[in-house]
C-alpha cells in the first residue's frame, strides 16, 4: 500500500467525518418524517419510557424496572426496559424486550438493538449478517421513514463500519439526520460523541460531547465518552467528569471501570481490582470491569485471579477480542511490549477483523524490534480501519524511515537516518558501547541479543514512533531492547543532549531486562537519571531551585508514593520534578547497600514483588520509614541549597495553586538584575557570587553565571568569562554555545588544553556544527590528539563541506599524524581525485609513497 | 601557503585557461548594484558585499578602476568608491551604455543585491525609486550581444529573472528558484565570499570560476537549511545554456603564466602537465565502467606524474632545475 494512496484514503475518510454534519441528510430521507417515541410522546407508555432512562441514567434499576411493570408489554416501554436489563446482565430477558419492541412504531430500532445484543451474546456472523441485510433493504427501498428509523440506520451502519469503514460515514449521515429532525435528542448526539472518539476525531468529539453536557451536565453517556477523550488526548479538566458521573450513579460500570484502569496506570493493582469490582453491582457478570479485574490481576502477579477474571469475562464475550484488546493495551502502558504481542495475537486469533486487536499487535511487534511482522499487520489493520491515525501515522514513519542506515556494532544496531548517519555513528557507535560496557558491569546483566537504538531527526517522528501521535514531550523511549530517540537535528542545539538520553533509555532496556519489565516506573526512571549522573556529572541534571521550593513546599508525592508523581501528576511540572526526586533515592539506596542492594531489588521485581516488600526486605525501610530516612538524607545532602530557596505558594482566582521561588538565592539573583540595567558591573558580580555559592548547581538561564559572564563580557575581562562559563559548561551538558564560547576565549588564552576539552563538549553535544568539528580538528592536531583529529576530520567530511578536497587533505593528514599511511594515501588520493592540481595533496602523497624513515 | 598556490597558479593556468584566452584578451567590467535595503542591518551588508568585489575587481581580479562600477542606494556612503545612487535611471544609464560599447572579447558582470517583490505576477528588483522587472534588464542589455554578460541577481524573488535575461552568451545566476520565494536569502554572503577569496577554489587551479563560486553558495545555503532541519526558502540557480560548462570557465580572475611559457624547460614541462591532465580527464569519463579499486589504481599513478611534474615547475620557478 502506497503512502500517497494511504494519505488520500485516510484524508477522504478523515475529511468525511469531520465534515459529515455539513451535507448530510437531504436526498436519502423522504418525508414525511414525525418524531416517535421521543420526548413529543405523551401518551401514559410514552412518559413511562421517558421516566425509565431518567432512572437508568441515575442507576437506579429497579425503580426504572417497577415504573415500566405496567407497560412491559407496550412496545416504546419495552424498548425502554432493554437496556435497563442488559444493565443487570438479564440479557435473555433484554432479548424478548427488544422481541416486544419490534411490534411497535419503534420496530426497526428494536431490531437493530436486537441484532447487537445477538452479536455481543455470541452470534456475531449471523448478527452482522442480518443488520447488512436490513440496512441494504432500508436504503434499497428508499431510505429511512421516521426518525427512530433514522436512528436505527445510525446504529445499524456504525455497527457495520467494522467491516466496511465507509460504512462510518453512513452512520455520521443518520446521525446528522436525525439531529436535525430532533436537536433535542442529547442521547443521539452523545452517540455521535462516541463516534468521533472511535475513529479518533478528538476535535469533533469533544465539540459535539460538550453541546449535550452544556444541555444537560448529568448525560451519563457524554460524560464517560467525555472520561476516554480526556485520556485520549492526555487532557485534564478542573471539574472531572468521571467524579461526575460517579455523583449520579456510584456503581455506573462505565466510571468504575475508567476509574479501575486509572489504578491500573497508577501501577496500584490491588485498588484497581477493588474499584472494578465497584462497577459489577449493577451486572455481576458485566465483562468490563471482569476485564479490568483480569488486567490487574495478571500486573499483579497473581495468576489464578487472572484466569478466573479473564473466563468471566470472555463467557459475555463471545467470540471478541475486546479482553485481549484491553490486555494487551494495558501491558503496553505498563512497559510489557512482549506481553501486549501475544495479548494482541490472542485477540487477533479470537476475532480476526478487530482492528484495534491488529494495530495494537502491530505497533508492539514493532517495539520489540519485529518491524516486518508490524509492518504488515498495521497494514491490515489500516484496511479495516483507515481512520485509525495512530496507525497512519505509524505507516508514514516507516515509509520514510525504510531508507535509514543501519550501523552495526558490537552489541547494538544503530538506525539512522541517511544524512545523519556517517556523523551520528561517529559518537554514538562507542558512547554505546561505552554505556553497555558500564551498565552491564555494574549491574550484571546481559540484554539477550543485539539492542536496536533509533535516531529520528525528526520529533514529530520520533512521537510517532514512540505513541503513534506527534506531541510527545519526552526525548527519548526503550520498549526493552529496542530504543529510539531524537536525533541532535530533532531539536535546536542546547536543548538537549543526545548522547545522555541515549544513556538513559540504555539503562531502561538494563532495568527493564532485569525485572522482565516489571518495575514501577518511578524505579525505571530514577534509576536511568541516576545512571546519566553516574555516567558524566553535567548528565541527567542536579537539584533545581525549583525542585527545592516544590519538595520544600510539600507538593511532591512521597518516596512511597512516588509512581504517582510520573502517572498522576497534579501540576504541570510535578513529573519532570518526579524524574529528578527519584534519582537521589537511588543515590542514598547504593549508598547504603551498594550496586548489589540495588540488583536485589530489580531481582525481586522480576520475582513479583512489590515495592514496599522489596524495600522492607532489602533495607527494612518500611514505606513509611523509607519516606522519613530520604527525607532527612536529602535536606541534609542539600541543606545549603533548601536554605537558598523559599517557596512561594499563590492561589489562582480558579482555585488552583501555583509555586513561586522566593528567599535568598532569588533575592541575589534580583539584585544581580537590578544591577545589570543600571551596569553597576562590582554589584552584579558581589551579587551573583552570592547567588551562585548559595545554589552551585543552578546553572539555568539567568543563574548568577549568566550574570557574572555579562558583567565579565562588558568588561572585558575574559578571565571573568572563562570562569562563570566554565561554572555552567561543568554543570549543564546541554550548553553548547557556551562551550563554544569558552574554547574561543580559552583558545586566545593559549589554554590549548581547556579548549580542546570545551570543543570536545561542543562537538558532542551537536556533532552537525561542521565549525565546531574543525576547529575541533585544528586543536586536537595540536596537542597530538590524533584519534580525535580524525574522528572530527571525518565528521566534516560527513557534513558535506562545499570544498571536499581540502577535507580529503586535512583527513588525511590526521591519518598521516595518528600514523595510519594507508588511509592517509586512501584519503589523499580522493582529495587529488576532486583537485588534481591541489599542491599540497600532491606533496603530501608523495611524502607518503616514500618508505617511512624507522625512527 | 597563499603565495605560493597563486605563483603556481600562474603556471598552470597556462595550459589549462586556453580555451578562454580569447574571453581574457577582451575587458571585464564588474558593475554590482545595492537596492533598497529597508533597514540599516541589511544596508550594511550590503554595502560590505559591494565594497568587497569593487576592492577585489581591481585587487584581485586585476581590473581598473574604470572597469568596476558600483550603484548604492545611498551614493553619499562612501564617496570615493561608489559612482552613483541605484535608481533606475542610473542603472539603465550604466549598463546601457557597456551593453552598447563591449565587443564580442569583453566580458559584463552585473551583481545585484536586492529585495525583490512580485507586482501583478511580475517580479521586480526594489531600487531606489521605480522598481526594475527582468524585462527592463533585458532591454537595457540587449545591445550587449557579442560580449559574454554574466547577471547575477542574489535576492530575493530573483528566480524569473533566469528565463527572461537568459540567451547566447548569457550567464544568469539567481538566488531563488521563482518570484514566490520571497524571504530575506543568504545567498549573497556565500557567493560574494567564494568570489573574493579562496574558499571557493574547489579544484585548486588557484582561480574561482563563476561555477565554482555557484556551487559553493549553493552548497551552503542547502547545508544552513539542512543541519538546521528547516524548510528551505531559497534555491539558487544557474543557468548558461551550457549545463554550466560556461560558468565553468568563466573566472574574473586573470589567466596568466606568459612570462613562464616563454622558457622552454617550463613549457615542455606544461605540455607533460597538460597531457598527463588529459589522461586523466580520459580515465574520469570511464569511471563509470569501472571498479572503484580499479579507478583507484589507474589514476594514483596519473596523478603521481602531475605532482612530480608541478614540483619540477616549482623547482624550475624558484631557479632551480627541473
Amino acid at each position: 500500500m502506497s503512502r500517497a494512496w494511504r494519505a488520500r484514503r485516510w484524508w477522504r475518510g478523515a475529511r468525511a467525518l469531520a465534515g459529515a454534519l455539513c451535507f448530510v441528510g437531504t436526498a436519502a430521507l423522504p418525508t414525511p418524517l414525525r418524531a416517535q417515541g421521543g420526548a413529543g410522546d405523551t401518551t401514559g407508555a410514552g412518559a413511562a419510557a421517558t421516566q425509565i432512562r431518567t432512572l437508568a441514567d441515575q442507576g437506579r434499576h429497579a425503580d426504572a424496572m417497577e415504573r415500566g411493570a405496567r407497560w412491559r408489554a407496550v412496545p416504546v416501554v419495552a424498548l425502554a426496559l432493554a437496556p435497563v436489563l442488559e444493565a443487570q446482565g438479564r440479557l435473555g430477558e433484554a432479548d424478548n424486550a427488544y422481541a416486544s419492541a419490534e411490534r411497535g412504531a419503534d420496530s426497526l430500532r428494536a431490531r437493530v438493538e436486537r441484532l447487537r445484543l445477538q452479536r455481543d451474546r455470541g452470534a456475531g456472523d449471523s448478527a452482522y449478517a442480518r443488520l447488512e441485510r436490513l440496512v441494504n433493504t432500508m436504503e434499497g427501498r428508499g431510505s429511512a421513514r421516521t426518525a427512530s428509523e433514522v436512528h436505527a440506520m445510525a446504529i445499524a451502519t456504525r455497527l457495520l463500519g467494522r467491516s466496511d469503514p465507509q460504512r462510518f460515514k453512513d452512520a455520521l449521515r443518520y446521525y446528522d439526520a436525525l439531529l436535525a429532525l430532533e436537536p433535542s435528542r442529547l442521547d443521539a448526539k452523545a452517540e455521535l460523541g462516541e463516534l468521533f472518539l472511535e475513529k479518533f476525531n478528538g476535535p469533533d468529539a469533544r465539540t459535539t460531547l460538550e453541546q449535550v453536557l452544556t444541555a444537560n451536565p448529568r448525560q451519563p453517556r457524554a460524560l464517560a465518552a467525555l472520561v476516554r477523550l480526556n485520556a485520549f488526548e492526555g487532557r485534564r479538566t478542573p471539574r472531572d467528569p468521571l467524579q461526575r458521573l460517579l455523583a449520579l450513579d456510584s456503581a455506573n460500570t462505565d466510571a468504575r471501570v475508567i476509574a479501575a484502569r486509572r489504578l491500573l496506570d497508577a501501577e496500584r493493582y490491588d485498588e484497581a481490582t477493588a474499584e472494578a469490582r465497584r462497577g459489577l453491582v449493577h451486572d455481576s457478570t458485566a465483562p468490563q470491569p471482569w476485564v479490568v479485574i483480569a488486567a490487574a490481576r495478571l500486573l499483579a502477579g497473581d495468576s489464578a485471579g487472572h484466569r478466573v477474571a479473564l473466563e468471566r469475562a470472555h463467557r459475555r464475550l463471545p467470540g471478541s477480542a475486546a479482553a485481549e484488546v484491553e490486555l494487551a493495551d494495558v501491558s503496553a502502558r505498563n512497559r510489557l511490549y512482549a506481553e501486549a504481542v501475544r495479548w494482541a495475537q490472542a485477540g487477533v486469533t479470537r476475532d480476526p477483523r478487530d482492528a484495534r486487536a491488529l494495530a495494537l499487535l502491530g505497533i508492539n511487534q514493532l517495539r520489540v524490534g519485529q518491524v516486518v511482522e508490524g509492518r504488515a499487520v498495521l497494514e491490515r489493520a489500516f484496511r479495516l480501519d483507515p481512520y485509525d491515525v495512530w496507525v497512519k501515522n505509524t505507516l508514514d514513519l516507516l515509509d520514510s524511515y525504510a531508507s535509514a542506515t543501519t550501523v552495526t556494532t558490537t552489541h547494538f544496531q544503530l538506525v539512522i537516518e541517511k544524512e545523519d548517519a556517517e556523523v551520528m555513528a561517529l559518537q554514538a557507535a562507542p558512547l554505546a558501547e561505552e554505556a553497555y560496557a558500564a551498565l552491564t558491569a555494574r549491574y550484571g546483566f546481559r540484554p539477550t541479543g543485539v539492542v536496536r537504538a533509533e535516531f529520528f531527526r525528526s520529533h514529530a517522528d520520533f512521537s510517532v514512533r514512540a505513541v503513534g501521535l506527534a506531541g510527545l514531550g519526552a526525548l527519548g523511549v526503550a520498549f526493552g531492547n529496542v530504543i529510539a530517540l531524537d536525533a541532535p537535528p530533532a531539536r535546536k542545539p542546547g536543548e538537549f543532549h543526545w548522547g545522555s538520553v541515549l544513556w538513559h533509555e540504555f539503562a531502561h532496556t538494563i532495568t527493564l531486562g532485569m525485572t522482565d519489565n516489571r518495575m514501577p516506573r518511578w524505579v525505571s526512571e530514577g534509576l536511568s537519571v541516576y545512571e546519566e549522573r553516574r555516567a558524566r556529572p553535567e548528565w541527567g541534571g542536579s537539584v533545581t531551585p525549583m525542585l527545592m521550593a516544590a519538595y520544600g513546599a510539600g507538593r511532591l508525592r512521597p518516596v512511597s508514593r512516588l509512581n504517582d508523581g510520573f502517572v498522576h501528576p497534579r501540576f504541570g511540572e510535578e513529573t519532570i520534578l518526579s524524574y529528578a526526586l527519584s534519582a537521589y533515592v537511588f543515590e542514598m539506596l547504593e549508598e547504603r547497600k551498594g550496586i548489589a542492594g540495588l540488583r536485589t531489588v530489580l531481582g525481586g521485581y522480576r520475582e513479583g514483588r512489590g515495592t514496599a516488600e522489596l524495600m522492607q526486605r532489602v533495607y527494612g525501610l518500611a514505606p513509611a520509614a523509607l519516606d522519613s530516612v530520604f527525607d532527612h538524607w536529602f535536606r541534609a545532602k542539600f541543606a545549603r541549597e533548601f536554605a537558598a530557596v523559599k517557596p512561594v505558594v499563590t492561589v489562582g482566582a480558579d482555585g488552583d495553586t501555583a509555586l513561586a521561588l522566593g528567599g535568598p538565592l532569588q533575592g541575589a539573583l534580583e539584585q544581580a538584575a537590578r544591577a545589570l540595567k543600571d551596569r553597576r558591573w562590582d554589584d552584579v558580580e558581589r551579587s551573583a557570587q552570592q547567588a551562585v555559592a548559595l545554589f552551585p548547581s543552578f546553572t539555568e538561564q539567568g543563574s548568577g553565571y549568566h550574570y557574572l559572564l555579562a558583567a565579565a563580557t562588558a568588561r572585558k575581562n575574559a578571565a571573568g568569562s572563562i570562569a562563570a562559563l566554565k561554572g555552567i559548561t561543568s554543570r549543564d551538558g546541554d550548553a553548547v554555545d557556551e562551550n563554544i564560547a569558552l574554547a574561543g576565549l580559552l583558545e586566545t588564552a593559549r589554554d590549548s588544553a581547556g579548549a580542546f576539552a570545551a570543543l570536545e563538549r561542543a562537538a558532542f553535544v551537536n556533532p552537525f556544527d561542521a565549525k565546531v568539528q574543525a576547529r575541533l580538528a585544528d586543536v586536537a592536531m595540536a596537542r597530538k590528539a590524533f584519534a580525535v583529529a580524525v574522528r572530527a576530520r571525518r565528521a566534516v567530511l560527513a557534513l558535506a563541506p562545499s570544498d571536499r578536497a581540502d577535507a580529503y587533505y586535512r583527513l588525511a593528514a590526521s591519518y598521516v599524524a595518528l600514523g595510519d599511511r594507508v588511509a592517509a594515501r586512501r584519503e589523499v588520493l580522493r582529495a587529488l581525485d576532486l583537485a588534481p592540481n591541489f599542491e599540497p595533496a600532491q606533496d603530501l602523497l608523495l611524502s607518503l609513497r616514500t618508505p617511512e624513515k624507522a625512527p | 601557503m597563499r603565495a605560493r598556490r597563486l605563483a603556481c597558479a600562474l603556471l598552470l593556468s597556462v595550459a589549462m585557461v586556453a580555451p578562454t584566452r580569447a574571453q581574457d584578451g577582451g575587458a571585464t567590467h564588474l558593475v554590482v548594484i545595492t537596492g533598497v535595503s529597508g533597514e540599516p542591518r541589511i544596508a550594511e551588508q550590503w554595502h560590505g558585499m559591494a565594497m568587497a568585489l569593487a576592492a577585489a575587481g581591481t585587487a584581485r581580479f586585476g581590473l581598473g578602476a574604470a572597469q568596476v562600477t558600483v550603484l548604492e542606494e545611498d551614493s553619499t556612503r562612501d564617496a570615493g568608491r561608489v559612482n552613483g545612487r541605484s535608481s533606475k535611471a542610473t542603472v539603465e544609464r550604466v549598463l546601457g551604455a557597456l551593453a552598447r560599447s563591449l565587443t564580442v572579447a569583453d566580458r559584463l558582470v552585473v551583481v545585484l543585491m536586492a529585495h525583490g517583490s512580485m507586482l501583478s505576477g511580475e517580479a521586480r528588483v526594489n531600487l531606489p525609486g521605480p522598481d526594475m522587472s527582468p524585462d527592463d534588464f533585458k532591454r537595457v542589455l540587449a545591445p550587449a550581444t557579442a560580449p559574454t554578460v554574466a547577471f547575477i541577481h542574489t535576492g530575493s524573488a530573483s528566480g524569473d529573472f533566469l528565463a527572461a535575461l537568459g540567451g547566447p552568451r548569457r550567464i544568469v545566476i539567481t538566488a531563488t528558484k521563482s518570484g514566490r520565494e520571497q524571504n530575506e536569502t543568504l545567498f549573497p554572503g556565500y557567493f560574494v565570499r567564494a568570489l573574493t577569496t579562496d574558499v571557493g577554489d574547489t579544484d585548486k587551479d588557484g582561480r574561482v570560476s563563476l561555477l565554482e563560486a555557484f556551487t559553493h553558495a549553493q552548497h551552503e545555503v542547502e547545508q544552513l537549511f539542512t543541519q538546521g532541519n528547516r524548510l528551505p526558502t531559497e534555491h539558487p540557480q544557474l543557468a548558461d545554456g551550457a549545463d554550466g560548462g560556461r560558468a565553468r570557465s568563466f573566472y574574473l580572475a586573470p589567466a596568466g603564466g606568459g612570462a613562464v611559457a616563454a622558457n622552454p624547460a617550463a613549457a615542455a614541462l606544461l605540455r607533460d602537465r597538460a597531457a598527463v591532465q588529459a589522461r586523466i580527464d580520459a580515465l574520469r569519463a570511464k569511471r563509470g565502467d569501472m571498479s572503484e579499486a580499479a579507478y583507484q589504481q589507474a589514476l594514483e599513478p596519473l596523478i603521481v606524474e602531475l605532482a612530480m611534474a608541478t614540483r619540477a615547475l616549482r623547482a624550475l620557478d624558484a631557479g632551480g632545475k627541473p
